[in-house]
């Protein structure tokens, strides 16, 4: 062992930011006009999105950092899961998707992937030095 | 021929912990620097003992229990 870190995942990448949302089992669309519904949404603006899940339930780039935002309604939020749980799947999902992309690239291949009972997931990935893969 | 071995900790908020094994140095980093950069901000490293050694004592390593050379 010899280099251990820990990272913080950011949304970088949107077809990544894509992909993860799939995986979670949303339909994905991109580039879409959000809506506030509701009456309370009487006067409120629409908000350009590029990635979106539902008329009032989005990411969009934020130019200063490069990183992609939640733009959502938080009165008229009616996922199963709370906003924050919401974040933090996204953001798990996004790094095991860009983990799986980026290793494979690099010519290693998984060798055991486990969801553990914390819901953390562990993922386990090989190569072998010398072989034709760099 | 020596296998190098990456271990991920994907947290429920997307933080990832990660460990590498079978790999000494600088090429180490070269490995991981890619993932990182994709993935966000590395919080914080921890440069193992087994960096500083010469390629030929991996064999040495004795966290790593799977850590076999056959192959």
């Amino acid at each position: 062992m010899s280099h251990f870190s820990t990272i913080k995942t950011k949304l970088k990448n949107k077809p990544q930011l894509v992909e993860a949302l799939e995986m979670l089992q949303y339909e994905v669309k991109e580039d879409q006009e959000l809506k506030v519904t509701g009456a309370h949404g009487i006067g409120h603006e629409t908000v350009e999105a590029e990635v979106a899940i539902a008329q009032d339930i989005g990411f969009r780039m934020d130019p200063r950092t490069g990183e992609y935002e939640l733009v959502t309604d938080l009165e008229t939020w009616n996922q199963p899961i709370p906003v924050e749980r919401f974040i933090d799947k996204v953001n798990q999902q996004y790094a095991r998707m860009t983990i799986h992309n980026t290793v494979k690239d690099m010519g290693f291949q998984v060798e055991e992937e486990w969801e553990m009972i914390d819901g953390s997931i562990e993922l386990t990935v090989n190569r072998w030095i010398g072989s034709s893969v760099d | 021929m020596p296998q190098q071995q990456i271990k991920f900790t994907i947290r429920q908020d997307g933080t990832v912990t990660e460990e590498v094994f079978g790999v000494v140095g600088n090429e180490c980093e070269n490995i991981t620097r890619t993932i990182e950069k994709k993935l966000g901000t590395v919080n914080y490293t921890e440069v193992k003992p087994e960096y500083y050694n010469n390629v030929t004592l991996q064999h040495n390593q004795n966290e790593t229990q799977e850590q076999t050379t056959t192959g």
